[in-house]
């Protein structure tokens, strides 16, 4: 994450510290197995000043949010560095999005599973909030790319959810990885084809319309 | 080609899907009876059709080892009844492709880039579809390759699909669980195998270059990529050539046929006798025919090792004149173990001159020297012995399994290669130029 920042912005020092504190955040909890006990310790142990740290975060909370932010970040930016991504039709964005998060992801995973065994709680949390504002902002834009391309049908109210639903998905994809033992996370490759495949069944058009068409004209001649 | 990304994977799920399949062919059976109550003489062959399509439409939806075992099953023709066979037979042809998202992942796990990075060109869709894995075309330096992708987590479910499909090849099977157990080590072990992509470049690589120095007329290979290859990834040259049905609808001439059949017959002669290993996959969609009477081999995955002792039974009971001699033939059944000291007397008089029709009718182009695969007489003599074998009560009360666990990939192996034959109406010459000879590694 860090190198992939410095290489993409050489000339921006804030936030090579930024990532430089974020590295070192990850390092210290994934050799001590928990939070630094304050901001002063962290910082004095990086030998910073502790306002450089609220320059950027205002907790370790707020560091954390970051990380899990980030992770997606990451994630959108590989994507954009490849030519063929725009060429796919929306379903297969989606798709690719998961396999890309899951290396990002991979290369995090001791700090994930040890951050998350402490809380089990975090994916449920605000831990997520930074994260989950970006991926929808990733997904409403798929979803309008969908509708125009005909992939995903617009159905009143129904379609406001979907960005919702999306990221229940993906924190179905998430645990299901966090839990995943099989070598390469296969499993988890399995998992993202059939959950994406179910979101776009569910999403085009076909079986909800028609059954929607009949909720509707059931409601109006009973 | 149309995606289609259901594939259960669960075991839960997969276990549903035979679940569902169950309740159907307890229904044919409940069907089959009213229509005999009704009719009085219902075909069996009606309750066959019904039930080998029910558990074909439901491999075909699985992935890997059940769609394997499936068709393991359709080339061991002799041990089903026909329907079943030929239900099963289309299960060769279907796989549904997985996205592209999922094989750039692949290719990026294996070399670090994506596929259009690796090759100049590299085709989104699957152009064909193997039972574990799909190909998709790419040009590199302007040649034309094709590389094959391995689905994800097949050999993980290896051991739960067989367990799956268990109860049904039980009932089809009809053995002792424990004698199961032997020929599904078997079958898992090869299975696994064929999950292993690079044991099976290595032998394509192998196999390949010993026909090649060999000079057997009429046999090509793809050429091998070993460095754009991976744990999930083969490249090889691209093969142009026509399916076997393709070849046939073009009308070749007997000559040509022959031809071809003959190149087959003397590449198995060679692996089995020489190699002692051999391509135990003969199923059309792994041969690739060219007008000009050549053929091309383009899968290694199921390869099997012939073990010494098995090799030399095997082959000392399909000698002509061995069946001619009851004390050597009694001999060379236990060997094989066709029948083995804890069967009954009853069972040795019902087994010895049983397994003495199986092998005189199977090893007739053994024996014969030059063979017409074009005459249907010895298909229709070779269903209607295992149609009868099927019906027959007293064998079918047996349960135990006869004949060694090798014998499970080498029958089919010859069973493939006799299908394949038949086919292509091959009249050939079928005494071995190999057998005897020394071994040469």
């Amino acid at each position: 994450m860090a190198t992939k920042t410095k290489k993409n912005k050489p000339e921006n020092p804030e936030r090579d510290l930024q990532a430089t504190i974020t590295d070192a955040y990850i390092e210290f909890y994934l050799n001590k197995g928990k939070k630094p006990a304050s901001v002063y310790e962290f910082t004095g142990k990086l030998k910073m000043e502790e306002k450089d740290f609220y320059q950027f975060f205002g907790s370790f909370e707020g560091l954390e949010k970051s990380i899990w932010a980030g992770f997606i970040n990451t994630t959108l930016e590989t994507l954009s560095d490849s030519e063929e991504y725009e060429s796919y039709p929306v379903k297969q964005k989606l798709l690719s999005f998961y396999y890309t998060l899951a290396e990002v992801l991979k290369s995090k995973r001791s700090f994930i599973l040890l951050s998350t065994e402490k809380e089990a709680e975090l994916l449920k949390n605000h831990t997520l909030s930074k994260a989950r504002d970006v991926f929808q902002a990733f997904v409403s834009q798929l979803l309008q790319e969908g509708t125009e391309s005909g992939e995903i049908v617009k159905r009143p109210y129904i379609t406001d959810r979907y960005p919702e639903v999306l990221w229940l998905q993906l924190l179905f994809v998430l645990r299901f990885w966090i839990k995943d033992e099989s070598a390469g996370f296969e499993k988890t490759d399995a998992a993202i084809e059939k959950a994406v495949k179910v979101s776009f069944d569910l999403m085009g058009p076909g079986a909800v319309d028609s059954l929607i068409d009949m909720v509707r004209f059931l409601y109006h001649n009973r | 080609m149309k995606e289609q990304f259901s594939i259960p994977t669960g075991k839960v799920q997969r276990a549903s899907k035979f679940l569902t399949t169950g309740v159907k062919v307890g229904g044919n059976y409940l069907k089959h009876y009213a229509r005999k109550s009704i009719n009085g003489d219902a075909g069996k062959d009606q309750l066959h059709t019904d039930n080998a399509r029910d558990i074909y439409d439901t491999l075909s939806e699985l992935k890997g080892s059940a769609l394997k075992a499936a068709q393991m099953m359709s080339m061991d023709r002799n041990m089903l009844p026909r329907a079943y066979a030929d239900k099963f037979a289309m299960a060769q042809y279907s796989a549904p492709p997985l996205s592209y998202p999922l094989v750039v992942k692949t290719f990026r796990s294996a070399f670090g880039k994506a596929p259009t990075e690796v090759f100049d060109s590299f085709s989104h869709n699957a152009v064909n579809a193997a039972s574990i894995g799909q190909v998709h075309e790419a040009m590199l330096n302007g040649k034309k390759l094709a590389v094959k992708v391995q689905y994800p987590g097949v050999a993980d479910s290896v051991s739960s699909d067989l367990k799956l499909v268990k109860p049904f090849a039980l009932r089809i099977m009809n053995i002792t669980e424990s004698d199961f157990k032997l020929y599904m080590s078997e079958v898992e072990e090869r299975l696994l195998e064929e999950t292993d992509y690079h044991l099976e470049l290595k032998r394509s690589v192998m196999i390949s270059e010993a026909v090649l120095k060999e000079g057997i007329i009429g046999i090509f290979f793809p050429v091998y990529y070993p460095e754009l290859s991976g744990n999930r990834i083969i490249t090889m040259d691209w093969v142009e050539g026509m399916h076997l049905k393709e070849f046939l609808a073009t009308g070749p001439a007997q000559e040509i046929r022959n031809r071809i059949g003959q190149a087959l017959w003397d590449f198995y002669d060679f692996q089995m006798h020489r190699l002692r290993m051999v391509h135990a996959d003969p199923h059309p969609g792994n041969f690739l025919f060219r007008s000009n009477g050549s053929l091309g081999i383009i899968d290694f995955g199921c390869v099997k090792v012939v073990p010494d002792d098995f090799y030399e039974y095997y082959f000392r009971l399909h000698t002509p004149g061995v069946l001619d001699n009851p004390e050597l033939m009694t001999e060379l059944f236990y060997l094989n173990e066709f029948i083995s000291e804890k069967d009954s007397e009853a069972e040795k008089k019902l087994f010895i001159p049983l397994f003495r029709e199986i092998i005189g009718l199977m090893g007739k182009p053994f024996f014969a020297g030059k063979f017409d695969f074009g005459d249907p007489a010895f298909f229709e003599q070779v269903y209607r012995l295992s149609e009868s074998l099927y019906n027959n009560k007293d064998v079918r009360n047996s349960r135990t399994a006869r004949g060694s666990k090798h014998s499970l990939y080498i029958n089919r192996t010859y069973f493939g290669l006799y299908m394949l034959l038949h086919e292509l109406k091959a009249n050939i010459v079928t005494s071995s130029r190999y057998q005897g000879t020394e071994m040469s590694i």
